[in-house]
Formats: C-alpha cells, sequence, structure tokens
C-alpha cells in the first residue's frame, strides 16, 4: 500500500498550530492575593485580573475588550450568613428590592437559594437575582463560601447578550480553593 | 450642617432648570474636561442652620418680581461642577488605566480654600462609587449590605467606555437631584400623589427660586448637601449607575424615592412644629407653641434621630421623644409622623394579606375581616396612645420616675390587650376572627419594623463611611415583643400551635406581600 506520508515542515507547522490553540484554551490554576489571603483559580487564558479596583480586592475579566466590562469580583469576607436559606433569601429580597427600586428596573425572579459544594474544603451558599433594566435583562449571581476557616464572596454581574460566559464562570467559581 | 446642605441642593435644583447647557466644558472634545471659570468664594456666604435656609427662601418668596434679573444656577455653579468632575476623574485613574481608556484633565484636583461642601459631595460621591474594604471585612449579620454596593461597581465598570462623559453625566444628574430635594424641602406647593408609598411628581413647583442670585443658589446647595451623602446620595447613584437616571431627564423626575421620602419626613416635621394644632400636649402637660429659633437650631438632630431610630425603636424611643418637653417637641412631631407612616403600613399590608389569604375561604368573610382589622388598627396602635393626653400623663409620670422603660411598655401593652378586648366585645367578633386580626397585625408590625431597621442599618453604613453598623439582632427585631406581641401571646395564633413557628412563616409570608406594596414598581 502506497502510503503518502506528511512531510516533516507541514507536520511541525500544524504541530505548532495544535500546540497555540491548546495554549488559548489551557486553563493554568493560578493564586492571587485577597485582602492579605491566598486563593487559588482556574483561570482561562483569555482572561485577565486585576487586584484592588474601586475598593474591590480582586477583578476577574475576560481580555477580549469588547467582553471587557464582563466582571467576576471577589473580595474576602470575616464570616458567611449563618441561617436557614429561607430567612436568608427574605434578607436578600430586602436588600435588593430597594435597590432595584432606585435603578427603576422591573423583577423577572430571584434564583431560589442553594447550598454550593464546589470540592472538599468549600462550601457556602449561592444566591441569584434577574431583572430588567431600560429593557436590557442583567443576572447576578452570588456565591458566599467559606474555605479553610476563611470567607469570601465571589459575585458577576452578566447581561442576556454575555450569557455563553456562564459555563466559563462557573468553572472558574468551581476551581475556587484557598491556601 | 444640615442647614447648609439645604441650601447646596437649592442652588443645584435650579441648575436643574436653567437651559440645556453644558456648564462643565467648554471644549467640543469629548475627551478632556477644561476649567476656565474663576473660583467663586462663598465662605462669606455659608448658611449655619436651617431657619437660614428658610429665612432665603422667605425673603425670595415675598418677591412677586425678582428685582434683578436672576443668574442661572447653572452659570453660578460651574466653576464647582467643573472641580467635582475633575476630582473624582482622578480618582478612577486605576480604572482607567486597567480598562486601557485614556482621556485627559487639565482641570486638576479639587482647589484649595473653597468650601468644604464641595469637597464633601466628592468624598460622597466617591465612597458610594467605591467599596469600604473595612467594612466588607468585618460586617457578619448584614453580609447583604454588600451586594448593593458590589452591583453598582460592576454596573459601573460596564459603564465606562467614555469616562469623561460618564462622570460629568454623573455629576450634573447628582446637581439635578439635589435641586430637586431643596424643591421637594421648601418650594413645591402640590404634589402628585401623598400616600405612604410614592409621592409622585412636583405638579406645583415655587417660582420663587428662579429669583435667587449666585450666592443663594450657591448656599442653597451647600445647605443641602449633607443630607445628601447617606441613603439618598447611594440611591440616587444607583439609578444612574443602572441607567435609570440619566443628565438629560427633567428634574422633577431624577430625584429618587429615597430623596423625596427624606424631605418628606423633614417637611412634616417642620409643618408640625410650625402649626401649634399639630403638636401634641407634651409629657409635662404643656403645649407647644410655635417654632422657636432654639427648635430649627435643633432641627438638624430630628432628622439625625429619625434616620438612626425611627419607628423601628418602638415604644422605647417614642417614650423617650414622648418626655421631653419644650425646645424638644421637636423630636416627638418628627416621631407621631413616624409612627403615623407606621401604622399605615402595618393596615395596609396587614390588608392586603388578608385578602390575599381568606378570598377562598368558605367560612370567614374577607372584606369583613379587613373592614374589622381596620378598626382594630385605629384602636389599638401606638399613635394613639403617644396622642392621648392622659395616657401620655400616666406613662410620663410612670417614665419619669423609674426611668425604667421596660416597665412602662409593659403598662403599654397592658392598655394595649385592654383596648383590644374592648374592641373585640363591642363588634361581637368570634374567637377565630380575634386570632387572624392578632396574628395579622403582629406579622404586618413586625415585617414593617424589620425593612425599617434594614433602611437605618444601610444608613449607618453610609454615613460611617463603612464602619460596622449598628448591631441590631434581626430576629430580635423580627420577634420583638416590645409592641406587646410577645413570643408567647395570651390569644391564640391563627397558624399553628407553636407561635415561634407560625410567626417564622406569616413573616416570611407577609414580607413578600410587604414588599410587593412598599416596591410595586418593580414587579411586573
Amino acid at each position: 500500500m502506497n502510503v503518502r506520508l506528511i512531510s516533516l515542515p507541514s507536520l511541525l507547522f500544524f504541530l505548532s498550530l495544535f500546540i497555540i490553540l491548546l495554549a488559548r484554551t489551557v486553563v493554568a490554576q493560578t493564586t492571587f492575593e485577597v485582602n492579605g489571603l491566598t486563593v487559588s483559580l482556574k483561570l482561562p487564558q483569555n482572561w485577565k485580573a486585576q487586584s484592588n479596583i474601586m475598593g474591590y480586592p480582586l477583578l476577574l475579566s475576560p481580555t477580549d475588550q469588547s467582553t471587557d466590562s464582563l466582571m467576576l469580583g471577589i473580595t474576602s469576607l470575616n464570616a458567611t450568613p449563618e441561617a436557614d436559606l429561607d430567612s436568608m433569601l427574605i434578607d436578600y429580597k430586602l436588600e435588593r428590592l430597594p435597590w432595584l427600586a432606585d435603578a427603576k428596573g422591573k423583577l423577572i425572579k430571584f434564583e431560589k437559594p442553594a447550598i454550593f459544594e464546589p470540592g472538599p474544603g468549600v462550601s457556602g451558599t449561592v444566591f441569584g437575582i434577574s431583572y430588567k433594566i431600560s429593557g436590557q435583562l442583567f443576572s447576578e449571581k452570588s456565591y458566599y463560601l467559606r474555605c479553610k476557616e476563611h470567607s469570601f464572596s465571589l459575585k458577576y454581574l452578566i447581561s442576556s447578550e454575555e450569557e455563553k460566559y456562564i459555563p466559563t464562570i462557573e468553572k472558574i467559581i468551581g476551581s475556587f480553593t484557598c491556601l | 450642617m444640615p442647614l447648609k446642605s439645604i441650601l447646596i441642593f437649592y442652588l443645584l435644583l435650579i441648575i436643574a432648570n436653567s437651559e440645556a447647557q453644558d456648564p462643565l466644558s467648554k471644549s467640543n472634545n469629548n475627551n478632556q474636561i477644561h476649567c476656565n471659570f474663576m473660583a467663586t468664594s462663598i465662605n462669606e456666604h455659608l448658611v449655619n442652620s436651617l431657619l437660614d435656609l428658610e429665612n432665603i427662601y422667605n425673603s425670595l418668596k415675598n418677591n412677586e418680581r425678582c428685582p434683578n434679573p436672576p443668574e442661572s444656577f447653572i452659570q453660578c455653579f460651574k466653576n464647582q461642577a467643573c472641580n467635582i468632575n475633575s476630582s473624582l476623574f482622578s480618582m478612577l485613574e486605576p480604572v482607567l488605566k486597567w480598562r486601557k481608556l485614556t482621556t485627559s484633565d487639565t482641570c486638576g484636583h479639587l482647589s484649595k480654600g473653597e468650601s468644604d461642601c464641595y469637597q464633601n459631595l466628592t468624598q460622597g460621591i466617591w465612597q458610594n462609587l467605591v467599596l469600604y474594604k473595612d467594612f466588607i471585612v468585618s460586617s457578619a449579620k448584614y453580609i447583604f449590605v454588600s451586594e448593593n454596593k458590589t452591583s453598582n461597581i460592576l454596573h459601573l465598570l460596564r459603564k465606562m467606555k467614555n469616562p469623561v462623559t460618564f462622570i460629568k453625566s454623573l455629576v450634573t444628574s447628582i446637581l439635578q437631584a439635589i435641586n430637586e430635594g431643596i424643591k421637594y424641602h421648601f418650594s413645591c406647593e402640590r404634589w402628585e400623589f401623598d400616600d405612604f408609598i410614592n409621592h409622585g411628581k412636583c405638579l406645583a413647583p415655587a417660582t420663587s427660586w428662579a429669583c435667587a442670585n449666585c450666592n443663594q443658589h450657591l448656599n442653597a446647595f451647600c445647605g443641602v448637601v449633607g443630607y445628601i451623602l447617606g441613603q439618598p446620595l447611594s440611591s440616587f447613584i444607583t439609578g444612574f449607575l443602572t441607567g435609570a437616571i440619566s443628565g438629560t431627564v427633567e428634574a422633577s423626575q431624577v430625584a429618587s424615592p429615597a430623596i423625596k421620602n427624606f424631605f418628606l419626613s423633614i417637611k412634616k416635621a417642620k409643618e408640625a412644629m410650625i402649626s401649634p394644632k399639630n403638636i401634641t400636649i407634651t409629657s409635662a402637660g404643656n403645649v407647644a407653641g410655635n417654632a422657636t429659633p432654639n427648635l430649627w437650631s435643633n432641627y438638624q438632630d430630628a432628622m439625625a434621630d429619625a434616620f438612626w431610630g425611627g419607628y423601628s425603636g418602638g415604644k422605647g424611643l417614642a417614650l423617650n421623644a414622648a418626655y421631653q418637653t419644650g425646645g424638644q417637641t421637636y423630636k416627638e412631631a418628627f416621631f407621631v409622623f413616624k409612627m403615623e407612616q407606621h401604622r399605615k403600613e402595618v393596615a395596609e399590608v396587614g390588608k392586603k394579606y388578608i385578602l390575599d389569604n381568606f378570598t377562598n375561604n368558605s367560612t370567614l368573610d374577607p372584606q369583613r375581616l379587613v373592614d374589622l382589622y381596620d378598626e382594630f388598627i385605629n384602636h389599638i396602635h401606638d399613635i394613639n396612645k403617644i396622642n392621648d393626653p392622659v395616657i401620655r400623663a400616666k406613662l410620663a409620670a410612670m417614665y419619669g420616675k423609674s426611668k425604667n422603660i421596660q416597665t412602662t411598655i409593659d403598662e403599654l401593652n397592658t392598655q394595649e390587650m385592654a383596648l383590644a378586648n374592648n374592641f373585640f366585645k363591642e363588634k361581637n367578633i368570634s374567637t377565630a376572627e380575634q386570632a387572624i386580626l392578632h396574628s395579622v397585625e403582629k406579622g404586618a408590625d413586625q415585617v414593617s419594623r424589620y425593612l425599617a431597621t434594614r433602611e437605618v442599618t444601610r444608613l449607618s453604613v453610609d454615613l460611617d463611611n463603612g464602619s460596622v453598623p449598628v448591631s441590631v439582632d434581626i430576629k430580635h427585631i423580627r420577634y420583638s415583643n416590645e409592641f406587646g406581641r410577645a413570643m408567647t401571646p395570651p390569644w391564640q395564633p391563627y397558624k399553628g400551635i407553636n407561635p415561634s413557628e407560625a410567626f417564622k412563616d406569616m413573616t416570611l409570608e407577609m414580607a413578600d406581600t410587604y414588599l410587593k406594596m412598599k416596591f410595586p414598581t418593580v414587579y411586573y
């Protein structure tokens, strides 16, 4: 059988291309400083991080300038909420509804609060709200996590056009650990 | 200081009403802020009290015609506005650098030697735009307090594509809001509606402020700016960041509900002070007369008290207010107003709850329950006791002698139960109906005061610029027995046997009812 082999230069070219493409999607476990505590996240290559912006200890965002307004904010807390989920939901509503009224927004729904346990040593709760402002749909999700006696808040705000990024953001949040 | 703030508001209001002219830029270059104006010193014209502000207003009101052509608010304020822009702009530099947003700023930092009120406003805006690390780290019970702040930041970062336009628009909008606040306080003759939920637009603004000169405008601004640095400014900035408010909307639409509510409280208290018929007999048996300069000079304290304690404080604070005499009467007027508001909320929320939950009940008539509930609230709620001179005299004597608030509250609660029982007997109300009336009133009262406490907490966070908020135990507030409704009531709750569990369920349901009534605009 006469098999035509790919030439070596071509092979090297495709190999390089593969490596480059792989590099773009590789997620590296990266450590960050959050109010003096070290946390670790798997951050995609096409995401960037910045410390201490407007009081936020850590903000993560895609590098693409067309979507760099999409943010995941991370801060530490001295405690996480410790009540039953129903009571916490009332507190969350009491906090968010006046805000939404000020924003002249319309409530779509409050997410049912849930227990969130992404991995060993990290656990907490997640709250969410969806609303419309000036016809645009936004969703927020807030994760209150405990990790090694420390508490953290991870929160993102996303528009309906950016929903395709939700799996990526959820993966980042799911990779959260503290050192 | 609050007096000073009100004046500043006035000034800003006038700017908002002047022609659509951009005072903040002399350049067509959208990426630059130029300040080419001479600084205007207002130090010698500072207003030191609300009385000063009232005097300005009255002098204008008495002039049916403007003696001199007035200067527009926008012209009077252009230097200050530019400085505020510039100062905010430099604060945002780290954000601009990270997002690779470039611009130039030729205005420099806030000029030294200007009135503190501009610096206060600048700092207030900035502090409403950023998180407070200390607060975030130290807050435990009120963890959700930071939710709104973080939402603001995430929305703000989405809007930073054109930072100069953004900042200019923000400052202009705040000036308009302050202007609206001044109008609300002093110079609106008639409002769209005036219920406890919504006050609507100013339908008949007084025109006298159009005659104000620059000094009066600037003084008005500095007189009110302090008032807005807490919740009103925070509330306003939320509206701006999320796109609900822009620099071009008409002034009457700018002021947020928080700003309007704030000034409404002040206005009501002021009216109560001025009008003897609205002043009830004090605990010492004296009748308060017209407001005096001393009253005015203490006026700002009343507002602070109302925000910090409000009606959420219940009987304890009301008793304190009722016990005060003479120059302290303004506090009493304020509390009476706040308690009236509270009673309305308890009545309205309770009635809605009854209609929602008993309409399909085959054995009870929901409309009869609603009517009975309305009467019941009017019979038992604390406002009646505070206003009743006989009860007041008795309470004052007891409180003045023992200084024991709880003992006095217990006495009030005993009287409350006696009033309720008489009412039930007179109206021939069944045991089942009694249980519903008691339970609904308790639930509505708890939810209403709980939300009020939350608002006070938020305000305290804003005012303290991030310090730990006043410690209030949520469960204590929710199940407080302060108003005579103990955890184990002497009457049978209509839900369940265990009062604690029954009221927890009811509180959750009532909270949703309350929230839908309190924030009707957010629901489809």
